[in-house]
């Protein structure tokens, strides 16, 4: 009997603890679900969704993918014009023919001296030497000067058909998709590290920026500096003539040859990454999509087994239209990735039409040799002032 | 027995009262509900932050996954990229494009050099010159014909030293590279837990050198790409006077693109000797300025840069770590 009331205690006990669990976990669910708090969940709700995706996606990621399809890749879709192009000879003209309105005089009173001098004053046949070769001198840099113009357009014209003929070594469309693929590459990474923090994207981002703008500049400037150089010309040819002034004559000829003969290196070293990138081999060539929203949702399969496996993949699809539809591709959940090589763009078949979607997926070749494609065209004019100065006797 | 069904009784109304109120969605018992209240209290916002920490490392787990774990894959490919040269037969074709133009440039200048030594020239001094100039040239032309194979060649000794230098045990030089970068990351990993913004500045570093090492390892191919088509063009101006610096200057660079993975691997055992063998540093810097050093060291054979002033960036670069994770603390004892 007395066994019989200590398990009847105990049974109570049990009852007891069993009311007491039963109410607290009833008290939390009804606060939380039918008061509509739903406190406990916010930090999943703000940390997984509304940051990420709902703030950071539709207030950033959209924008810049507009960004990027249109003016962002305005380099990539002109570059073999931007990079061909020199500024017109004309524009030098009326500065050359201020120029030789200043020289000409100076020349006619110049050749009168020294024939004053042959004919009068020298004695020595040493010094009718001279005075022989300086007339032939002045001669020259009058003829050379007043051709300037004609030498000008001929010297960009050989720069720009070898610039043409260089390209033409691996192809345009080549060196167009490396360096379009190399912008969505770094675009992949930015939205990946905002994808936490804002902050974490800032090198991707800043470097995004720099790769838009930074071949613009540089191209730019080359120009601004051709033309600069190009009204400089004719006075360079002068001065290199005249002996005490030889070195500033030189620094002008040479500047102007370099910076004209830039695109050329520019296009050369843009052919030579993009061969590069064409046959290097990677042992391991990881691929990363843009909108790999699976790997998001991985951990509800992870803890769901088969039935989450299932949900995250329909929330991924979901998503994945949803960012199709945004950005204008159309839905992303039927993207074709070609899977024979790794350096082919995922296309989606509409109407039996190919259209490739750069900007859904990158590898690590990619992104490397997209950032070195534009990093060389910055750089080449570095590199071609380090190699090429004091090259004129 | 009364005091028996007495009790069953009890206990079944027991059950039924328990099951009633589970079932119950809106009844607040006040034994409950103090309960619930004291509980609420006591793990409520720990349960939060709980909840917003696990969201926050499932997040940047992710984001992780994408991208440091993506660009940390250059590691695995670094061996086999200083260990082979790029494809000869494609840089061949590039070397051609320019031989098809410069020979012309030969032609014109041995026919003005011979007409000018045989017909024009007066004095037997300017002859003489012609004529060495003209052996120069034919000289040059020899080897601006061979000059495939001498790219052909040079690539073959770079790959035996590189391979020689890897069979030493390089490739461990690449585990004190992983683990500079996993420091970084275990920093910044600690801080963003605490403070939303803390150690971000160690995340963009980390991502800096990684892109860093990435786009240098594949500038380096490209290099010598370019380089390696201009061989041609460098023999031919080396061998004219006026333009011999230039053509000096671009077989340098041929030759050193080319041995830039030697100067890595050599690196990289350099990496693995000294980083077992420096003490008194924590290794955290020892793990970092290994980073730097491989970075650094095709700049000091390129002679871009001075053994010194690379020091000194490796100095001011030691100085900044730490007083960056001191920000952040200072920043998070302030908050």
């Amino acid at each position: 009997m007395k066994m019989d009331n200590k398990k009847i205690k105990k049974l109570v006990c049990v009852i007891v603890m069993v009311i007491l669990l039963a109410q607290l976990i009833n008290s939390l669910r009804v606060k939380n679900i039918f008061h509509g708090e739903l406190e406990t969940f916010v930090p999943f709700w703000e940390y997984l969704v509304l940051k990420p995706i709902v703030i950071r996606f539709f207030a950033y990621v959209v924008p810049l993918t507009f960004w990027l399809k249109g003016d962002g890749t305005s380099f990539v879709k002109n570059f073999e014009r931007v990079i061909e192009y020199n500024p017109p000879v004309d524009i030098a003209k009326p500065f050359i023919k201020m120029l030789l309105k200043i020289l000409l005089p100076l020349y006619s009173l110049l050749i009168l001296l020294v024939a004053f001098y042959l004919l009068f004053v020298s004695a020595s046949p040493k010094g009718r030497a001279k005075a022989k070769d300086v007339l032939w001198k002045l001669f020259a840099t009058m003829m050379l000067i007043s051709l300037s113009p004609l030498l000008i357009e001929v010297i960009f014209r050989i720069s720009e058909q070898l610039t043409e003929n260089i390209f033409t070594l691996v192809g345009v469309d080549n060196i167009r998709d490396l360096l379009d693929r190399g912008l969505w590459g770094m675009y992949a990474l930015a939205v990946w590290t905002l994808a936490p923090d804002f902050e974490l994207a800032t090198i991707p981002l800043v470097l995004l920026y720099v790769f838009v703008w930074a071949p613009y500049i540089t191209i730019c400037l080359r120009n601004i500096l051709l033309t600069a150089l190009m009204i400089f010309f004719p006075l360079g040819i002068l001065l290199y003539f005249i002996q005490p002034l030889k070195s500033i004559g030189k620094a002008i000829i040479e500047q102007f040859l370099s910076w004209t003969f830039l695109q050329c290196f520019m296009a050369l070293a843009l052919v030579a990454v993009t061969k590069a990138f064409l046959i290097t081999k990677f042992v391991v060539n990881p691929r990363l999509h843009t909108f790999h929203w699976e790997l998001t949702f991985a951990p509800i399969g992870a803890i769901g087994g088969p039935a989450g496996v299932m949900i995250a993949s329909v929330i991924a699809h979901l998503i994945n239209d949803i960012t199709g539809f945004i950005t204008g591709w159309g839905p992303l959940s039927d993207i074709n990735i070609l899977p024979i090589c790794d350096s082919s763009i995922p296309i989606k078949i509409v109407e039996g039409v190919e259209i490739p979607i750069p900007f859904c997926y990158t590898d690590l070749s990619t992104l490397g040799f997209g950032i070195v494609a534009h990093m060389v065209i910055v750089i080449s004019p570095i590199v071609i002032i380090l190699i090429f100065k004091r090259f004129l006797p | 027995m009364k005091m028996d069904g007495k009790l069953k009784l009890l206990v079944v109304l027991g059950v039924i009262t328990t099951i009633l109120i589970i079932l119950s969605t809106n009844s607040y018992g006040i034994v409950g509900g103090v309960v619930a209240f004291l509980a609420e209290l006591a793990f409520g916002q720990v349960i939060k932050e709980l909840f917003k920490i696990l969201a926050k490392v499932w997040m940047i787990n992710t984001a992780k996954a994408a991208t440091i774990d993506f660009l940390e894959k250059i590691y695995d490919n670094l061996p086999y990229l200083l260990k082979n040269q790029p494809a000869i037969n494609e840089i061949w074709k590039g070397m051609f494009f320019f031989m098809n133009l410069i020979i012309l440039f030969y032609a014109v200048s041995i026919i003005g050099l011979g007409i000018y030594a045989f017909v024009a020239s007066t004095s037997y001094r300017k002859r003489a010159k012609a004529k060495m100039m003209i052996s120069k040239l034919f000289l040059s032309l020899v080897i601006f014909i061979i000059s495939p194979g001498i790219l052909q060649l040079l690539f073959i000794i770079s790959e035996i030293l590189a391979r020689y230098l890897f069979s030493l045990g390089a490739e461990a030089g690449i585990g004190v590279l992983k683990s500079g970068g996993e420091s970084l990351y275990d920093v910044f990993w600690k801080f963003t837990l605490v403070q939303r913004t803390g150690g971000v500045e160690m995340f963009a570093l980390y991502i800096t050198l990684l892109l860093g090492i990435l786009t240098v390892v594949l500038l380096r191919e490209a290099m010598v790409i370019l380089f390696g088509m201009l061989l041609p063009l460098g023999v031919f101006l080396y061998s004219i006077h006026p333009t011999e610096k230039i053509g000096k200057g671009l077989i340098i660079q041929t030759i050193l693109w080319t041995f830039v993975p030697v100067v890595w691997a050599l690196a990289l055992l350099i990496l693995k000797i000294s980083a077992s063998t420096i003490s008194y540093v924590p290794l955290f810097y020892v793990h970092l300025a290994a980073i730097f050093f491989f970075l650094g060291a095709p700049i000091l054979i390129l002679g871009v840069s001075d053994w010194l002033s690379f020091l000194v960036l490796l100095f001011e670069i030691l100085q900044a770590a730490p007083l960056s994770i001191g920000v952040v603390v200072i920043d998070e004892t302030l908050k």
